[in-house]
């Protein structure tokens, strides 16, 4: 832990700990006290007091300030606890102008400066590369919205695509599962600190998310859930997307917020659409009334993830992964493969096998029905591209993992 | 009034926990009052065969010598019991008592039991002491119920079932011994399942070849009723019959664990390779054998053959764990009153559960209804160590009624031929490498020649082990296992394809420990 973490937990804790709210901050900022990359820490604070600089502020800042101080010991307190759990629980500390924030929330206001994340960080660089879609819905989902989420989930994730969620029961579970299970990677946005697993029951998926993707928290570490923070939490989970797909809202859900905070951001918003009689359906078809987009397939979700990462290459000067159209020859070689099977070479199997993997995931007996060569062949192949890291094997079936596709 | 003594030999044998002994019977009669005593450290029942003795020579004809009869059955310092004592004692009272007239300095060996009637019975483990008769008797003679066991023992013998046979028996011109052999045995005929009840499940018909060709362990996955035991019958179908000497092996283990001469059980002699089936509520005295009975179980049961584990995933932990030491040292050993004996457990060690707790894990569709946890939970009840032994694993899904009618046809009775070849040529192979009886699958860790291969195959072998993070005897398993498909394809190099083939067989996943089973 350096200083610029300690810094910044000292930033964190005069945030969540003493009054000094949003508000104050933006005054700071706006009459030139502070610079818009500098975290102010309590000698800051001490010093701004001080000066002539805290008379020309407003009265509500200077007695919050001045509270702030007299609260000093509680501030410090809290950084202990902070760097505490943040050592014992592997958690890193990411802020605005450094490593691994997130490029996509430059362009909006109201995002947190200071982030605190657990997993694998480099999500976050594939999520401004790749494109990122966010995945909602209610706790309690029917089949056919569960059904619809897994499949999205896991076609996006194939073609690279960051799935985005808040690891809620229902719709997110599902989201977050089947992009992992696809070998995509994913980001859920917790509602407490990001050490705090809620709800319970996702234990077992809070690991695999740690594992396969990153969680995510603008909360200091250790921070219990807050029912009113729920809507707060929504408007990161809408801003780390591209596009927001909403797969089943009720009439009062909390979903609809997502949905509103993505329109604000200027997120283009799908919704699954539904029976007008199913349960938690009048929600996702209020929004379609309102004119939000159908979600009908993957690849209209996919052109417009694309072009929006895009624009942000551009504006951010990086190089986009090229867009998979699909290369032209894989008929060739499929028709190739039925007709002078001798002709293929190993590594026009390996595309081939590759190519029957990315329609949906299959076993080997499968594969080898389709492509017609002998299982021997089939499986060396199989686990050359398992080495490779290309395919993997899940519940007895081969999938693409993000390499693969 | 010193008469002379006159005092007989016959030979014969007993068991000594699971060891043959020769044995000698010396008979002595002495004038004096009638007596009859054995000695030699008996128990009961060799001292009632007096009782079963004097009525049998009765009613055979003979009579009951008179005086003072001692029977010495040496060496005298082994514990001994059985009733096979009944026929030598005998034998050595009519020659004492001149009733037979047998020339002098002949060696005769006899076993049996002698029923009231002068019938004579066969005794236990008849196979496993015969097998190890010395070649030096003059006259061998066992009950008729044993010449299975005498054919076991390729045994030039005269088999009797009544004591009044050996009136003429010495007779020079009529005593024409058998030679016993194991050529003319019944070759073995059973409808074997063929390969169509598994057809379209490619992983697990080339599984079960390489299992087979290799005598390498098999773990089948698969859902309730895909028909995993199907193909642990068909994998013992297509080795090859047992051979010489493995015969005798099967026949006297069936024996010394006390299987019945009925179809039931299965005590036939027969050149079909034992199928031995196990499952969950078996006691894990069934399973390896009782000691304090020296009895031996499935496990000595299934050498030479197919070793059946249904629901290998139920099994209670203290009885699966204590099948890895015979898993790997291919011998089961018990120790009864502070001797070891070992029982031979070489086979094909099929085993076969359910993917997961509800079953359908690989089934197509979205039939599991398991989470993640559940799974690993239930997985994880294979314990490392058994899994390491497991060299291949293939999963199975049961398939439509539609697949299934298609797939009925006469071709696969051809396939089941090229199956049997394959497996043939890839014994003949790995014959020719080990001694008999030695296969990939189960010989030693530190043949040279199991792993002589190019650097660049076992180059390839170490980076499949690294990325499924492989124990050390995970590597070798790939190299035992490609050298097996190296052995059905006929080649005497393995080639790369051939350890990439073995990796697919190994475990669910490769990389990450992705769900299924975790790299250990």
């Amino acid at each position: 832990m350096d200083d610029r973490d300690l810094r910044l937990l000292e930033y964190t804790a005069i945030r969540h700990e003493t009054s000094i709210d949003y508000k104050v901050w933006q005054e700071f900022i706006s009459e030139g006290v502070f610079p818009q990359y500098y975290f102010p820490n309590l000698k800051d604070l001490d010093e701004l007091n001080n000066s002539f600089t805290i008379c020309t502020l407003s009265e509500r800042t200077q007695v919050l300030t001045d509270d702030a101080i007299k609260n000093s010991d509680k501030v410090k307190r809290a950084v202990e606890r902070y760097a505490g759990l943040i050592n014992r629980n592997d958690i890193r500390i990411l802020y605005d102008g450094g490593k691994y924030y997130p490029d996509i929330w430059k362009n909006l206001s109201g995002m947190p400066r200071v982030i605190f994340v657990k997993g694998d960080v480099t999500t976050l660089c594939d999520l401004d590369h790749n494109g990122g879609a966010s995945i909602v819905g209610s706790r309690s989902p029917g089949r056919y919205a569960l059904y619809a989420t897994k499949e999205f989930s896991s076609r996006l994730s194939t073609k690279g695509v960051v799935i985005v969620s808040g690891m809620a029961l229902g719709i997110d579970r599902q989201a977050h599962e089947a992009c992992i299970n696809a070998g995509g990677k994913t980001i859920a946005v917790l509602p407490g600190g990001c050490d705090v697993v809620y709800p319970y029951q996702n234990n077992d998926l809070y690991d695999r998310i740690c594992e396969n993707g990153v969680v995510l928290s603008e909360l200091p570490p250790g921070q219990e859930i807050i029912k009113q923070y729920f809507p707060s939490r929504n408007r990161l989970i809408s801003a780390l997307s591209d596009v927001c797909m909403i797969m089943e809202a009720g009439e009062y859900s909390g979903t609809l917020h997502t949905a509103s905070f993505a329109a604000a951001q200027s997120r283009d918003v799908f919704v699954l659409p539904n029976s007008i009689y199913a349960e938690n359906s009048i929600g996702g078809l209020k929004l379609l009334r309102d004119g939000a987009e159908v979600l009908i397939d993957v690849d209209t979700v996919y052109e417009r993830i694309r072009g929006e990462v895009g624009n942000r290459a551009e504006y951010f000067d990086y190089d986009p992964v090229p867009y998979d159209a699909g290369s032209m020859n894989i008929s060739e070689l499929r028709d190739l493969s039925k007709k002078c099977p001798d002709r293929l070479e190993e590594k026009d199997w390996k595309v081939l096998v590759l190519d029957e993997l990315s329609e949906k995931p299959k076993n080997i007996d499968e594969l080898c029905l389709t492509l017609g060569i002998p299982f021997s062949y089939l499986s060396a192949l199989v686990t050359s591209l398992e080495i490779e890291g290309r395919i993997a094997n899940e519940k007895g079936k081969y999938v693409l993992t993000i390499n693969g596709c | 009034m010193a008469s002379k003594v006159r005092i007989v030999k016959v030979y014969t044998s007993f068991m000594d926990g699971m060891t043959p002994v020769p044995a000698e019977v010396e008979v002595s009669i002495t004038p004096g009052l009638p007596t009859f005593d054995v000695i030699g450290l008996c128990d009961s029942s060799i001292r009632e065969s007096r009782g079963r003795i004097q009525p049998a020579l009765v009613s055979s004809g003979f009579c009951m010598p008179k005086g003072h009869i001692t029977a010495s059955i040496s060496p005298s310092y082994i514990r001994k019991s059985g009733t096979g004592f009944d026929l030598p004692i005998a034998l050595g009272m009519l020659i004492a008592s001149g009733q037979l007239q047998v020339p002098e300095d002949v060696r005769i060996y006899s076993s049996g039991e002698i029923k009231l009637d002068g019938k004579i019975a066969g005794t236990p483990q008849a196979a496993m002491r015969l097998r190890m008769l010395p070649d030096e008797y003059d006259y061998v003679f066992i009950p008729e119920e044993e010449t299975d066991a005498a054919r076991c023992a390729c045994l030039t013998a005269t088999a009797v079932n009544s004591l009044s046979a050996f009136r003429d028996a010495f007779d020079s011109d009529s005593y024409s011994p058998v030679n016993y052999s194991l050529n003319d045995i019944e070759e073995y005929e059973e409808e074997i399942p063929d390969f169509s009840a598994v057809k379209g499940q490619e992983k697990a018909v080339r599984a079960l070849l390489i299992a087979a060709a290799g005598v390498h362990n098999i773990l089948l996955l698969g859902s309730p009723g895909c028909g995993k035991t199907m193909a642990g019958k068909i994998l013992a179908g297509i080795l090859p019959p047992l051979q010489g000497s493995e015969i005798g092996d099967v026949y006297s283990v069936m024996e010394a664990a006390g299987l019945k001469d009925d179809p039931e059980e299965g005590l036939i002699l027969s050149d079909r390779r034992p199928f031995r089936y196990i499952y969950p509520g078996m006691s894990r005295g069934r399973i390896l054998g009782i000691p304090s009975k020296l009895m031996p179980g499935e496990f000595a049961l299934a050498n030479h053959g197919v070793l059946f584990a249904d629901e290998i995933f139920e099994y209670k932990r203290e009885v699966l764990e204590a099948l890895r030491v015979p898993l790997e040292d291919h011998v089961v050993r018990m120790s009864k009153d502070g001797r070891n004996f070992a029982f031979p457990a070489s086979f094909v060690f099929v085993a076969a559960g359910n993917p997961c707790r509800c079953g359908m894990l690989y089934e197509s569709g979205r039939r599991c209804t398991c989470t993640p946890n559940v799974i690993n939970s239930y997985m994880s009840k294979l314990s490392g160590p058994i899994r390491d032994r497991l060299d291949l694993v293939a999963e199975m899904r049961s398939i439509s009624g539609k697949s299934m009618a298609e797939s009925a046809s006469a071709e696969d009775r051809k396939i089941n031929e090229q199956m049997k070849q394959l497996v043939k040529q890839a014994w003949d192979m790995q014959r020719r490498r080990f001694n008999d009886g030695v296969f990939n699958g189960t010989c030693c860790n530190a043949d040279a020649e199991l792993f002589r291969a190019s650097s660049e195959v076992v180059n390839y072998a170490a980076e499949i082990s690294e990325a499924c993070g492989f124990s050390a005897r995970g590597f070798n398993r790939i190299l035992r296992v490609g050298r097996t498909i190296a052995d059905i394809a006929g080649r005497e190099d393995m080639e790369t394809a051939d350890v990439a083939e073995a990796g697919i067989y190994r475990k669910g996943d490769l990389v990450n420990g992705r769900s299924g089973f975790k790299a250990s």
